[in-house]
């Protein structure tokens, strides 16, 4: 359905030279002269030699950082801007979802809009007069459907964009970033029509939301600065691949001064990491932390409490009994806490951990708090879509 | 799967397509895109009144001002205008009339295709919807200005009759010429803002150039070059279907009918090439 065969796209940075550029390529367009292959002063390449493939009912999850190419190369496949070099063929019909409600006029009511945007989209009236009860029970929009759309939220109207451009039947489906704004119900509901609409459709996604490409994609591309680097079928490599090219940063430190971490270090059964060691663990294998934490006072009641972050930041598993087996009343100078984590079952990836001490005296404080205090890698086993994987006993009962 | 034959694309680095097949996407375009054009054009306009108290109020006076203006100077002998054959507030109301429907006419596609900017960096769809839009947007305030020149007509010496309806045809002559004008330079006119510039510059000047306030004696200087503008025959037609006037000179009206049609086409296929490169030099 898609093919892309060596595209590249190039962009001047300097807006006025770009518009002399622009005059200049329009008339040799007209008069029918090559344009200037190469890169012209202050131009570079927006993306480079893009070569990918595509059937339906495939999905390829376009990733990577702010400027790296993805909305550039969305452009070129919608067919809005031109390649530089390289060839794009694409069978079909093709639907966009970038930049829902883009056409909206905020003084006309969503009733009018829908028409106008169906209209641009390429329906006729009859087409939208069928179809448009089921385009306003989708968006749920029904008690404001006559009411001007700059009275609407943000939200709702990505959900009326989304319902309008959702009763396209494309068969090349381009999505960019459009989930972003809009509940959790609401995006629920656009992935389920998406899922509907994949098994016809040959789909390219753009998101930063890696759940939301793994979840969707059957191949993943990632573009830096215009180049692509990673091109795979294995979603669950690619995306660690993608994680990994993130510097690790050691997070932040805050803390009253009273009580300071002095190292956590990480392990395995029989081997604790160095410092700049590159931590990985075996999938299932037994984790080690060994927390030194010097007390510069009395404190009462210390509670140490560490909690795991996926590489999206997101806190999915954290360490609670500490109080239950290490009965202190007051502590004070250098002390080592040591935990063993029995078999870690963390699907393939990378991980953080964050520690922090309070106290839970007569009054309940933090006394210091580390995001990020470490990073490991899981290597092996499972390939899992989330990140931790539970180990229960089975039987049948017949 | 006929269907998704015959539904190929391929985008490619430069345009090889001949002029030929660049003038058919026209054409295709122009028939795709009629519907969404007409849409567009009654979305600006219902969005457009709203926002302002006086509504079409604007659309009608600028020429009546100016016209006003005119009357006035001649009236209180100021100003000597040769004999033009009919009252001179007729025909000054049908000058400025046309002139503004010519002058509207020249900066209508840049206007409504950088106005459309934001939706055609994220959607496809026929870009030349935008010229048909366009030429709604004129042919209707067109139609306002016609209905109020001619309730003023109805009280100068000149004497109503069915030949006034010819005034409808002449005013879609000058808007035809205007807008292939205004087609031709709309490439450059949305890559630069200095262009619009420019032609608002220019276009006063050419008004005195043309035999808009006053007669141009057939013998002058500026007289024997009429024949190279192409707003005199219309605006001289229109006046004479009103004054009951004898026509004369139809053939000029035909070339420059025919000139503007072949300068529209252009004007259209120069869109074609030019809004992908408009398109990735405007960002989102």
């Amino acid at each position: 359905m898609v093919k892309v065969e060596g595209v590249s796209k190039k962009f001047c940075k300097n807006l006025k030279r770009s518009l002399i550029y622009g005059g200049g390529d329009i008339l040799k367009g007209f008069v029918g002269i090559e344009k200037t292959k190469g890169l012209r002063k202050e131009e570079f390449w927006a993306i480079n030699n893009i070569n990918f493939e595509l059937r339906r009912g495939e999905c390829l999850g376009l990733i990577g950082q702010n400027g790296a190419g993805k909305s550039t190369l969305l452009k070129i496949l919608n067919g809005l801007i031109r390649p530089d070099e390289g060839k794009i063929e694409m069978r079909g019909k093709v639907g966009a979802l970038i930049e829902l409600g883009a056409g909206f006029s905020p003084i006309l009511t969503g009733r009018e809009n829908i028409y106008n945007n169906g209209a641009v989209l390429g329906f006729s009236k009859e087409e939208i007069d069928l179809k448009f009860d089921e385009i306003v029970a989708f968006a749920e929009l029904k008690d404001f459907i006559d009411t001007p759309v700059q009275n609407y939220s943000s939200g709702m109207k990505i959900r009326l964009g989304f319902a309008i451009a959702a009763q396209m039947e494309p068969d090349i489906l381009l999505i960019d970033e459009v989930l972003a704004v809009g509940d959790m119900g609401f995006v629920l509901k656009c992935f389920n029509r998406m899922d509907k609409l994949l098994q016809n459709t040959a789909m390219i996604l753009v998101s930063h939301t890696m759940p939301q490409i793994a979840r969707m994609s059957t191949s993943l591309l990632m573009l830096e600065k215009g180049k692509q680097i990673i091109y795979t079928d294995n979603i669950t490599e690619g995306l660690a691949e993608y994680y990994n090219r993130f510097n690790s940063e050691i997070g932040d430190y805050t803390g009253t001064g009273e009580a300071n971490l002095v190292s956590i270090e990480i392990g395995t059964k029989d081997y604790f990491f160095k410092k700049d060691e590159l931590i990985e663990i075996e999938y299932g294998a037994d984790l080690m932390l060994k927390v030194q934490i010097n007390f510069k006072r009395k404190i009462e009641k210390p509670d140490l409490y560490i909690v795991f972050y996926d590489k999206e930041q997101r806190g999915f598993a954290e360490i609670f009994n500490f109080r239950d087996q290490i009965h202190l009343d007051f502590a004070e100078g250098v002390k080592t806490f040591n935990a063993r984590i029995p078999e870690l079952f963390f699907t393939q990836g990378k991980y953080s951990v964050t520690i922090a001490l309070k106290e839970k005296g007569q009054t309940i404080q933090t006394l210091f708090r580390f995001q990020s205090a470490l990073h490991f890698n899981v290597r092996g086993g499972f390939h899992g879509w989330v990140p931790v994987q539970i180990n229960p006993t089975w039987s049948l009962n017949s | 799967m006929s269907k998704v034959q015959s539904n190929i694309k391929v985008y490619l680095p430069s345009n090889n397509d001949s002029a030929f097949s660049l003038f058919k996407s026209v054409i295709h375009g122009l028939r795709q895109g009629h519907d969404l054009g007409f849409r567009l054009f009654k979305r600006d306009l219902k969005a457009g009144s709203e926002g302002s108290l006086l509504g079409y109020f604007w659309i009608i006076f600028p020429p009546l001002a100016s016209a006003a203006v005119w009357i006035m100077l001649n009236q209180q002998r100021l100003i000597k205008v040769a004999d033009t054959g009919m009252s001179y507030i007729a025909f000054a109301l049908i000058g400025t009339t046309l002139w503004s429907i010519f002058s509207e006419s020249i900066n209508k596609p840049t206007q409504r295709y950088k106005s459309a900017m934001s939706m055609m960096v994220k959607l496809n769809f026929p870009r030349e919807a935008i010229a048909i839009s366009s030429i709604y947007d004129l042919m209707f305030n067109a139609f306002l200005k016609l209905i109020v020149l001619a309730s003023l007509l109805l009280f100068t010496d000149e004497v109503f009759s069915l030949s006034w309806l010819l005034l409808i045809p002449f005013c879609l002559g000058v808007i035809i010429v205007g807008i292939s004008f205004g087609l031709l330079i709309s490439p450059f006119g949305i890559l630069f803002s200095d262009i619009t510039r420019i032609i608002n510059l220019i276009l006063p000047f050419l008004m005195y150039l043309s035999p808009i306030v006053y007669a141009i004696q057939q013998d002058s200087f500026l007289g024997k070059f009429q024949f190279l503008n192409p707003i005199t025959p219309w605006v001289e037609h229109a006046r004479w279907s009103v004054g009951h006037l004898t026509h004369h000179g139809h053939s000029i009206i035909l070339i420059w009918l025919a000139i503007s049609l072949v300068i529209a086409a252009i004007g259209l296929i120069m869109l074609k090439i030019a809004l992908p490169i408009i398109v990735e030099r405007s960002g989102s």
